[in-house]
């Protein structure tokens, strides 16, 4: 149907509002406002051109498109829908408007990330100093004049030493922590039998003294980082160690089962458990169920498995029960 | 290691230097350590120049080499020691407060010969610094 130069003019005056409204919005408004104007705009645009239910249309794609939070789907659901051409125009211009603004954010993440790094670095180096200065001249003072001191004197000489070794613990898991939200993951079958057997190793070498029973499953090849599983993994034995130490026998089993396209390795033992009710705050940071004159810890090492396995696609939860021990799941895609 | 052994050990600060003495004097090695500020001072004593040009010649038996130090860091001044064939073989290990990993791969693609993380103990110390100088002296033998 040929159209008049009156509906020709009319149709480019909105194409060009649309793209004014989602340029200013991009570069004037916050994201949110900015964001609604962007599916806005052709709406009203389609609206006016073709009448209510292509608008209808576009307004409900674009409300599904949203809640995908992906620019590339959106701008798709949105091509797709508006088929008159200069709706589309402004929609194709919106997105190198989008990409635009993608490039800065990208910018902006870079940057951010840079100045993290280099705040990592410096309390990598600058905060432990102080700390191995405290913990090494009260070890320094201790082993020249320790003699002189009083059982007080020397408790407090202690109390310095052990206080400037949790400090540094605590330093060190943390930027383990921060270190693997951002490093790159490296995807490879992972003998998870393999990295077990090891961890039990260096478990068993750290406590040559406890009695422990160990009943370890034939694991399987799971898709994953193998240093990150090794770290969550030696957490998870770790943690059990230390839990059943008021035990004359530990019993830790590491099993798994198949679950739905995942496998779910877990790590169970007659420990001391915890309560339940708290269960969900066990893999946050620093948040911790015992105290620490019970069992020492910085509150990091689940947290740091929590972070590992979503980094996996998978995902990490307890049971337990005070007193009955302790069992955690972790579920990760096969191989 | 028949006779005394020559360390250079370069750190910047000076709490640092008394910590590592005292654990070398621990150690049980028998070690003569002379100790340097930065890597200027460094390379000014390995190439006897400035107030270091009446030392006694002949190069160290091994580096202790601080990562983190004004102006030059440690892994800029073991980059230039292995650049130089004057210098290259002298062992160097790093002992720093530094965990981060960028540092210790950079020290192993610069051929440190080892890297320790303080807090180090005396034994560690001890084994790490016979290692190196026994490699060091391997291939001449």
């Amino acid at each position: 149907m040929p159209a008049g130069r009156g509906t020709v003019a009319r149709r480019v005056l909105v194409a060009l509002l649309a793209v004014m409204l989602l340029g200013w919005a991009d570069y004037l408004s916050g994201p949110d406002i900015g964001f609604s104007l962007l599916y806005l705009a052709p709406v009203i645009a389609v609206g006016w051109l073709d009448g209510a239910l292509p608008a209808a249309g576009i307004a409900l794609a674009a409300s599904l498109a949203w809640f995908q939070a992906d620019y590339l789907w959106q701008h798709t659901t949105l091509g797709v829908t508006a088929w008159n051409s200069f709706t589309r125009l402004a929609i194709f211009v919106s997105m190198g408007i989008l990409m635009a603004r993608l490039r800065r954010e990208r910018e902006r993440l870079r940057a951010a990330n840079e100045e993290l790094e280099s705040f990592t670095y410096s309390v990598s180096h600058d905060l432990r100093t102080p700390l191995l200065h405290i913990g090494s001249f009260a070890q320094m003072l201790d082993k020249g004049s320790g003699t002189r001191l009083d059982d007080e004197g020397r408790r407090y000489l202690a109390t310095i030493s052990d206080s400037a070794a949790v400090a540094l613990k605590l330093i060190d898991d943390l930027l383990g922590f921060a270190h693997l939200g951002k490093m790159e993951i490296r995807r490879s079958p992972v003998d998870l039998s393999q990295l077990v057997d090891s961890v039990r190793e260096d478990a068993c070498r750290a406590a040559p003294q406890r009695s422990i029973a160990w009943r370890v499953d034939r694991l399987p090849v799971v898709q994953g980082d193998a240093p990150m599983l090794r770290v969550a993994l030696q957490n998870l034995v770790d943690n059990a160690v230390k839990y059943t130490r008021p035990r004359e026998q530990a019993i830790i089993e590491i099993g798994s089962y198949p679950d739905a396209g995942a496998v779910v390795v877990y790590v169970r033992d007659n420990g001391v458990g915890f309560d339940p009710q708290y269960g969900g705050k066990l893999f946050r940071v620093f948040e911790r169920l015992h105290r620490q004159s019970e069992f020492e810890g910085t509150g990091i090492g689940l947290a740091i498995v929590a972070r590992v396995v979503a980094r996996h696609g998978g995902r990490s939860w307890a049971e337990g029960e005070v007193g009955k021990g302790a069992a955690f799941y972790l579920s990760l895609p096969v191989s | 290691m028949g006779q005394s052994c020559h360390v250079l050990l370069v750190e910047d600060n000076p709490r640092d230097v008394e910590i590592t003495l005292s654990l070398l004097a621990e150690s049980g090695l028998d070690l003569e350590v002379t100790v340097l500020h930065d890597g200027g001072e460094a390379f000014d004593y390995l190439y006897r120049r400035g107030e270091f040009r009446l030392r006694k010649p002949g190069p160290p038996s091994l580096l202790l080499l601080d990562v983190r130090m004004p102006k030059m860091d440690g892994l800029e001044v073991l980059k230039k020691l292995k650049a130089d064939p004057a210098t290259k073989r002298i062992p160097v290990v790093l002992l720093t407060s530094s965990r981060q990993e960028q540092d210790m791969l950079g020290a192993y693609a610069l051929k440190a010969d080892d890297y320790v993380v303080k807090p180090a103990r005396a034994e560690q110390l001890a084994a790490v610094i016979a290692r190196a100088l026994q490699r060091a002296a391997g291939p001449a033998q």
